[in-house]
């Protein structure tokens, strides 16, 4: 590391920011890959077929073949376009989606960019794909297209708040905003010490807000294929339509990895090591019987426990394991329930998610101020109950 | 809304909710997929389906039943079937020129087979009818009778005509191939012989004609007695049938 700390300042931030980006970009589009794969194999399952399967090992690579038919496909650019919002809005939607996997902490200190206000960077270029959708919908000069794109908009305007206020209450028991610091204020909890236990209300709104967020299906109604051709990529074919596809799953898996850490504990888990020196401890009986193979075992997990590498490997093992629990879930949900309508959505995010999520909020707030207030008096009747809740918050 | 009827709501949303994820997770995880592949294997059509409408033959003479009567022709609601005929001057009957029918614009409506008097056409079970050359949906007396083989059997001549099921209703697939034609004088699509008339043998059966013919009664005794029913009471010209065939018949799969 000398040659990197020798560099000029300026040298470090350009390099390191390129390597970064690169990095996220190509996590990006593996998550995109993965997600594609799964929605489209997930979907065959639950519909009792066997879904993409000639391309490739049970079709493993029919993405590629996707993606390469799209790129050679004609640009169709219809007459009246707003060329301008036309030709951006899908590039946009493609970085907004890949920004929010900037801030998503994937081991102790391995993050793009440890920003104390990750909630509120979240919901900021949450912004930005709102905008690329209205400039989709404005721009393509198409009825439909406008009208989905009025429709996400509306749609990710409400949810936005109640899914702000659904996770106000892990950041009143973490007490930060900054992920990584929400990651470890679980870590600190102890096992299984995850905000989604006692956060369940507001894990809950989270996960039916965050799907709005996303427009996916039961909320796909700035897409709703029945309803408008295709919402506010109706115009678009090739590439650009692809983009609006990358974003999507981008951001799905974005989403799942933010919810993997606001509520699973993100990159906790146990490591290489970990494992090792339990199996050893195992082997040995706990020390009862211990013997030459145990002990080796034990001793080596205890030699690579201090390992960076591993322990990072192991912690992007365990958040993409999480984030794939999300994504699975998303895709069950979507391949279950149909669309609701537009003002049962209105009235599911207004009417009971936000109430819901600023109860939660309420309550949370109450019972930490009380664990507070009593935190270390010598109270003997009910301690149990003031245990279980001091466990609790 | 009061604050139970709130949570009710929500519990009663929740169960329903819970119970989708629960049909769809069963779904996903222990039913088998109902997918066929379909270029390597092809599934099974049920008896009522209709494909292309093929020329059936009657396997034990070898004559094709069309008698060019035109009955399918004006039947066809839209045009497809051609037919040309000229009378023989000598016997007054139909001889046909042509039986084509184009299957670019035939919509497969059964209403030909209906009009079939002579049982001769049926609808068949093919259903991959495409070309590159749309000149090649043209399906010429040849095609459709190659075709119609396998739905053709040994038509017993002495049979009643029994009034009963419609013969139009099922195909009745036999799978009889080319291999099945028990004529040996010609090849698939020669026209009905006139009654009494013994044409030639084929060139390859020519030679040998004294022995297989003494061979051909034993054969013909040896086989099951569905079988040498028709056998017996068959045309002349099935009567001079050589071993060679006959006792591939008795193997054959597929006679009725």
């Amino acid at each position: 590391m000398e040659w990197w700390y020798s560099l000029p300042t300026t040298a470090q931030v350009w390099i390191g920011g390129i390597l970064k980006a690169s990095l996220i970009l190509i996590c990006g589009l593996l998550n995109f890959y993965l997600c594609l794969m799964l929605e489209r194999k997930i979907s065959a399952w639950i519909q009792n077929r066997v879904g993409p399967w000639r391309v490739g090992l049970w079709g493993w690579f029919q993405p590629v073949a996707d993606l390469i038919k799209l790129w050679v496909k004609e640009y169709i650019q219809p007459n009246n376009v707003d060329k301008w919002l036309y030709l951006i809005a899908p590039f946009i939607g493609f970085v907004s989606a890949n920004l929010v996997w900037l801030i998503v902490p994937f081991g102790d200190k391995l993050i793009a960019t440890d920003f104390e206000i990750g909630i509120i960077f979240i919901a900021a270029v949450t912004g930005y794909d709102v905008i690329a959708t209205f400039m989709a919908g404005w721009g393509s000069n198409n009825k439909y297209s406008l009208l989905g794109a009025m429709r996400g908009a509306a749609q990710m305007i409400s949810y936005e708040i109640t899914m702000v206020m659904s996770v106000i209450g892990v950041v009143m028991m973490a007490g930060s905003l900054r992920l990584s610091d929400i990651v470890l204020a679980q870590q600190e909890r102890g096992l299984f010490g995850w905000f989604l236990f006692p956060q369940i209300i507001g894990f809950l709104v989270y996960l039916m807000a965050s799907l709005a967020e996303l427009n996916r299906a039961p909320f796909d109604l700035s897409e709703a294929e029945q309803e408008l051709v295709a919402g506010h990529h109706t115009e678009y074919s090739g590439f650009r339509w692809a983009m609006f596809m990358l974003s999507e799953y981008i951001h799905l898996a974005a989403w799942s990895a933010i919810a993997a850490s606001l509520f699973l504990g993100g990159w906790s888990g146990p490591t290489l090591g970990q494992v090792a020196a339990g199996l050893g401890n195992l082997l040995n009986g706990f020390g009862a019987f211990a013997n030459p193979v145990g002990t080796a075992v034990a001793n080596w997990g205890l030699t690579v426990m201090g390992s960076t590498v591993l322990n990072w490997l192991a912690g992007v093992f365990w958040l993409f394991l999480k984030t794939y629990f999300f994504v699975f879930l998303a895709m069950w949900i979507r391949w279950t329930l149909p669309r609701v309508r537009i003002d049962q959505l209105m009235d599911l995010g207004w009417k009971f998610l936000l109430p819901v999520s600023l109860f939660n909020i309420f309550l949370t707030g109450t019972l930490r101020y009380v664990a507070v207030a009593f935190d270390g008096l010598p109270i003997t009747i009910g301690s149990f109950t003031l245990r279980l809740l001091g466990w609790w918050l | 809304m009061g604050v139970t009827n709130f949570i009710g709501e929500a519990w009663r949303a929740g169960k329903s909710f819970a119970t989708g994820l629960k049909i769809t997770f069963r779904e996903m995880m222990f039913r088998p997929a109902v997918t066929v592949f379909y270029p390597d294997v092809k599934d099974d059509v049920p008896p009522w389906f209709r494909g292309i409408p093929v020329q059936k033959t009657d396997l034990l003479t070898g004559e094709y039943k069309c008698t060019s009567c035109m009955q399918c022709a004006d039947a066809c609601p839209v045009g497809v079937i051609s037919i040309e005929w000229h009378q023989d001057p000598e016997t007054k009957k139909k001889v046909s020129d042509r039986f084509a029918i184009d299957m670019s614009r035939c919509m497969l409506c059964n209403l030909c087979v209906e009009a079939c008097p002579f049982d001769s056409l049926v609808m068949g079970m093919d259903y991959e009818l495409c070309k590159i050359e749309p000149e090649n949906l043209v399906f010429e007396f040849e095609d459709l009778l190659r075709m119609g083989l396998k739905y053709s059997k040994a038509e017993d001549p002495g049979a009643k005509k029994k009034a009963g099921t419609p013969p139009w209703v099922f195909h009745g697939l036999t799978n009889a191939t080319e291999d099945d034609i028990q004529d040996v004088h010609g090849y698939l699509g020669r026209p009905p012989l006139p009654k009494g008339y013994v044409p030639e043998l084929k060139p390859q059966f020519q030679k040998p004609a004294e022995e297989p013919a003494a061979e051909a009664k034993p054969a013909a005794e040896a086989k099951p007695a569905a079988e040498v029913k028709p056998a017996a009471e068959a045309k002349p010209a099935a009567e001079t049938k050589p071993a060679a065939e006959a006792s591939k018949d008795g193997e054959g799969a597929g006679q009725p």
